[in-house]
């Protein structure tokens, strides 16, 4: 016993003294955004996250003249990869199943309006009437290994790259051995594991007046993807009127629904994306609706007049602030 | 010494050690600073308690940031979308991004949150 007892001190003392270990972390400008990745892990993990999103990135762009999505733009079509393929498939497949308010063709719209290199402009009513004839899946041709695109349609995977980046980047970490990470890619969150400590994630939810505080919190555990579009990001002010760039694909002008922000819950990063945007777009009723229909998400919704819903899957997980809840 | 008295001492001991830990953890807590970074280099790390204002320059890019009442915001931008003026005013919470010019303040007070959505 007289033996045992330094050693179990020492092991005790040592236990006691241990601090919550750091995790390694980077931050990036990627895909127009800001990045910051969390890795509890060793830095050949958080550094293969990082590559993924470049790679990616150079892959998915629409304003890098040199990516694949640009040459397809440029030449109407191309030989994509697997990869590429896929997304694009996953593009159409999620754009019918929104009913066509998630469309990944509104790129001549984007480019009208100047987001792309923000020489933001209002473009005419002509002009964009004459633009929303480009715009439908039914102008993109995927066959096996290749993509064809109608005249005058582009491609423009804003909409989901940010969220696939997360999915791939967990996928790469788990292969890694990572069971613990934080990605943040622009407004997309996406949560790998149990944080160390075994506490929820608290995950905030900007408020769209004050986007850099949180209007809300979501706690949870696990892995969880999170992405909110809100007419706060990415607008410009002309002649006293403010333009937002979640466009909507049956006007071609920014959506008014009413909504000032969405936030998507959801399992896979890619579909959460793709719902971010076009919920934003269906406004607070029909967007209930659509979750009524699939159930394959939550979401919390903010209205332009600051008012809060839930969908009751998430109303658990939802705390500081008064909300109403959405019920199937 | 009896098995008792030991068990005592140890358990003590650990109270003693958790203690100094949490102690040592919050005298270490940092006051609340905001890091400028410039095209992903840090250029600048400013406590928000000293009143200031700084103009950092990226290319023919600048940002005019301006310190106050204990926060910090972008006054003034020579981009065309204006996001990091609309940002506001903030000393914790989502970092303050302009994308055209490459500039990011980030804060390094404890908000509570792991991250912020949106």
């Amino acid at each position: 016993m007289k033996k045992i007892l330094p050693i179990v001190l020492l092991g005790l003392l040592l236990l006691s003294g241990c601090a919550e270990s750091a995790p390694c972390q980077t931050e990036f400008f990627a895909m127009d955004t800001l990045m910051e990745l969390k890795v509890w892990g060793d830095a050949t993990a958080l550094e293969a996250a990082r590559e993924e999103i470049l790679r990616l990135e150079a892959l998915c762009s629409a304003t890098d003249a040199g990516s694949a999505l640009s040459h397809l733009n440029q030449e109407g079509y191309a030989a994509l990869s697997p990869e590429l393929c896929a997304l694009t498939e996953d593009a159409l497949r999620l754009s019918d199943k929104t009913c066509g308010i998630f469309d990944p063709t509104v790129y001549p719209l984007v480019c009208a309006w100047g987001f792309p290199d923000d020489s933001f402009r209002v473009p005419q009513k002509q002009e964009l009437s004459a633009l929303l004839s480009y715009v439908g899946t039914q102008h993109v041709h995927v066959t096996d290994a290749e993509v064809v695109l109608d005249e005058g349609t582009a491609l423009d995977f804003g909409g989901i790259a940010k969220g696939y980046a997360a999915q791939r980047c967990t996928e790469v970490l788990r292969e890694m051995g990572v069971t613990t990470a934080l990605l943040a890619l622009g407004g997309n969150v996406q949560t790998l594991g149990t944080k160390p400590d075994g506490n929820p994630w608290v995950i905030g939810i900007a408020d769209p007046a004050a986007p850099s505080q949180a209007i809300a919190t979501l706690s949870f555990t696990g892995s969880r993807a999170l992405v909110t579009s809100g007419s706060y990001q990415r607008c410009f002010v002309q002649d006293g009127q403010r333009y937002h760039h979640i466009l909507d694909p049956k006007t071609g002008r920014p959506a008014e629904s009413g909504l000032a922000s969405v936030t998507v819950l959801c399992d896979n990063g890619t579909v959460a994306d793709v719902y971010s945007t076009a919920l934003f777009v269906m406004g607070l009723e029909d967007g209930a609706e659509f979750w009524r229909q699939w159930r394959d998400f939550e979401a919390v919704f903010i209205t332009e007049d600051g008012s809060i819903y839930a969908t009751s899957g998430c109303a658990q997980w939802l705390s500081g602030c008064e909300f109403t809840e959405i019920r199937p | 010494m009896t098995n008792q008295r030991w068990i005592l001492l140890i358990c003590a001991f650990a109270l003693l050690c958790s203690g100094a830990t949490l102690l040592l953890h919050d005298a270490a807590a940092p006051a609340k600073t905001a890091c400028i970074y410039s095209d992903g280099i840090k250029v600048m790390e400013l406590e928000l308690g000293n009143d200031a204002q700084y103009r950092i320059t990226w290319k023919e890019h600048w940002n005019q940031i301006r310190v106050e009442d204990g926060k910090i915001r972008v006054a003034a931008a020579s981009c065309q979308s204006q996001d990091c003026v609309n940002h506001g005013s903030a000393n914790c919470g989502a970092p303050i991004v302009c994308l055209p010019n490459r500039l990011v303040i980030t804060f390094s007070s404890d908000d509570g949150y792991d991250a912020i959505v949106g």
